[in-house]
């Protein structure tokens, strides 16, 4: 289940991370690691934050303080030319896809080989059937994004996001709108692409029993503390938390509530 | 017993039972409180005990009343207690908050804004839309020069692929508004100059209505409303499908790559629309010269020519052209500021068109006043 041979060779390192959004502080202080060939999860409640870390890691906004290094490289900083050689070794899968509506699903895949690459119109054919067939969407080429079904189109997402085979995979909750076998089968997917190829995976997410299945280490961001409450082993922290609001993400549980305490008096 | 009762024991400021019995629920609560009130009223207890045990059906609505009871005795220090609630009575009392009652709201509630106080509001927002316009138009020259300076980033094929949808878009409609235009515009100059007898000008007076106004005017107005607000529509799309995100982190800059080729491709289109408009609008003329002015076909087409000069002409292209920049850098404008939700596809489009208008009207009367001045 979880790579344990991934070296602990850190990929992606956020330091001190402190961003604001419309005047509040959103993350204060944010620092870990991504090792080489794990499969990092972020985590917390709705509204703590982890979009917006991962579009920082991203470099589609810009922190208040704080660095993000990819391969060694400030994407804060940094030289275009760095910068675009870096974006050749990331993909993304984005929360809707992300796939251009106006584009086959063929154009699609082919995009990024066609504009940062000079290979021949013969073998980008072939590579883009190729990631197709990896995500099994062989056939439907000639497809709009429009025509696919919701799991489709998060398979044809990954299936461009791969297309340059980059070494780290970013997800933004690949398995939210699905149902849970389309959820499973992204699952092994991604478990596949992880294992088959040692692409780094950081994914932002929700589902907890993709969570428990497929994830080596994660962090849980708090929307109270403004940064990570618990990290490691999903696994180890659903028994041995001692923060009760990590116990109850693991374990599904809601807090206590606070009954009127009237009933019956 | 599909009605309420409400019986009382005891004496006057002493201690005073209540039984509320049968159906309390939201249609019998106003009643049922009116008398809980008046019992309250009369009897003014020291202390009060509610007897529930013979309630035959309770909804939230009566465990509210029940509720309000209560309270509004707590609040004359009057000690209660309520009294054998059935099981299905403590289970939907305790699903109940009663603190919710009490609970004030976070945030204010919005008032209406005065008149004075509105205005101001609204002037805030034309400066920041202005401001964000000027930051777009920005962004746009510089994307502009660096793809001349590295053509191998312009995008030819999706220029040409707009080019051809806006001038397609456009044909049938600016064909049939500028020829109704030239139309009417013959048919009320005819009536006036029927009088002096004056027929013979009609050509010119058409001719130099649609070259020197109408056509350019009308044909970007035409435009903003069918491509505008496609552009807008189509960008603001794009934003809520994360498609725009997709693009800047695939290393492609979005300006550059949606809004580069809709604006060149509108700035190159129009000036031809406008002219295909201002014959239109001339053949509509020549309908009513032919038709009601008597005027041969021949002696209206000879008075075309000498309505306009090369600088009319010329200032008529050059006018599209830049109301051409002004449609489709709107619209693309408005599709980026679009924030991510499907309510803005809707409200970008509509402010795409009317900006436009307003910006193509505004500039119209600027070139007037300039040409005027400097005597062109």
């Amino acid at each position: 289940m979880a790579p344990e041979d991934a070296s602990k060779d850190p990929i992606v390192v956020v330091e001190d991370l402190t961003t604001t959004y419309g005047g509040k502080r959103v993350l204060e202080g944010v620092s870990f690691e991504v090792y080489r060939g794990e499969r990092f999860l972020i985590l917390g409640e709705s509204g703590c934050g982890k979009s917006t870390l991962l579009k920082h890691m991203l470099g589609l906004a810009q922190p208040t303080s704080g660095r993000v290094t990819i391969e060694g490289v400030d994407i804060v900083g940094a030289e275009e030319e760095d910068l675009e050689r870096l974006r050749l070794r990331c993909g993304v899968l984005f929360q809707s896809g992300g796939l251009f509506g106006s584009m086959t699903l063929f154009d699609n895949v082919a995009m990024p080989l066609r504009e940062h690459t000079d290979l021949p119109e013969s073998m980008i054919r072939d590579i883009v059937r190729m990631k197709l067939g990896m995500v099994e969407l062989s056939g439907f080429d000639n497809h709009l994004p429009s025509e696919l079904s919701g799991g489709m189109k998060k398979r044809g997402g990954i299936a461009r996001a791969m297309a340059m085979d980059p070494e780290i995979l970013f997800l933004d909750e690949p398995s939210a709108a699905l149902d849970p076998v389309t959820a499973a089968e992204l699952d092994l997917l991604m478990e596949e692409i992880n294992e088959g190829m040692g692409t780094t995976m950081v994914i932002v997410t929700q589902d907890l029993s993709s969570v428990l299945e497929i994830g080596s280490r994660c962090i849980v961001i708090g929307k109270k503390e403004r940064g990570i409450i618990a990290q490691g082993d999903p696994r180890r922290l659903r028994e041995e938390a001692t923060d009760q609001r990590v116990l109850g993400f693991f374990n599904r549980r809601p807090p206590q509530a606070e009954g009127d305490g009237m009933a019956g008096r | 017993m599909d009605g309420y009762e409400v019986t009382h024991e005891g004496e006057r400021g002493g201690e005073v039972t209540i039984h509320v019995a049968g159906r309390i629920a939201l249609d019998t609560v106003g009643e049922v409180r009116a008398e809980l009130d008046r019992v309250m009223e009369e009897l003014e207890p020291s202390r009060l005990i509610v007897e529930l045990s013979d309630i035959t059906f309770m909804d939230s609505t009566g465990a509210l009343i029940i509720f309000e009871l209560e309270r509004s005795a707590e609040r004359s220090s009057i000690p209660v207690e309520r009294r054998n609630p059935s099981e299905a009575i403590r289970g939907m009392m305790s699903l109940l908050k009663r603190q919710a009652l009490d609970a004030e709201p976070v945030r204010e509630a919005r008032t209406d804004l005065g008149l004075l106080q509105g205005l101001g509001r609204t002037s805030l927002e034309v400066y920041e839309d202005v401001v964000g316009t000027l930051t777009f138009l920005g962004e746009f020259i510089l994307s502009s020069l660096y793809a001349v300076r590295h053509p191998r980033l312009f995008r030819l094929r999706d220029t040409f692929k707009q080019v051809g949808r806006v001038g397609m878009e456009g044909l049938p409609l600016v064909g049939v508004i500028c020829f109704m235009l030239g139309f009417v515009v013959a048919l009320m100059a005819f009536d006036e100059l029927r009088r002096y007898g004056g027929i013979s000008v009609l050509p010119t007076v058409v001719t130099k209505a649609m070259v020197k106004q109408f056509g350019p005017l009308i044909t970007a107005i035409l435009v903003a409303g069918r491509s505008g607000s496609a552009f807008a529509a189509e960008i603001a799309t794009m934003q809520i499908n994360d498609e725009v995100d997709a693009l800047r982190i695939m290393g492609f800059n979005p300006v550059r790559f949606l809004a580069l080729p809709r604006v060149l491709a509108t700035v190159l289109v129009l000036p031809i629309l406008s002219v295909y408009g201002n014959l239109l609008g001339i053949f509509g003329g020549l309908v009513i010269g032919v038709a009601d002015a008597g005027m041969s076909l021949m002696s209206y087409i000879q008075g075309i020519p000498g309505a306009v000069t090369m600088a009319d002409g010329l200032e008529s292209l050059v006018k599209s052209a830049v109301f051409g920049a002004l449609v489709a850098g709107i619209g693309c404008q408005r599709g980026f500021r679009a924030r991510r939700s499907p309510e803005e596809v809707g409200t970008s489009t509509t402010s795409a068109v009317v900006s436009a208008i307003f910006l193509i009207l505004f500039t119209d009367a600027l070139a007037a006043l300039v040409v005027s001045r400097l005597g062109i």
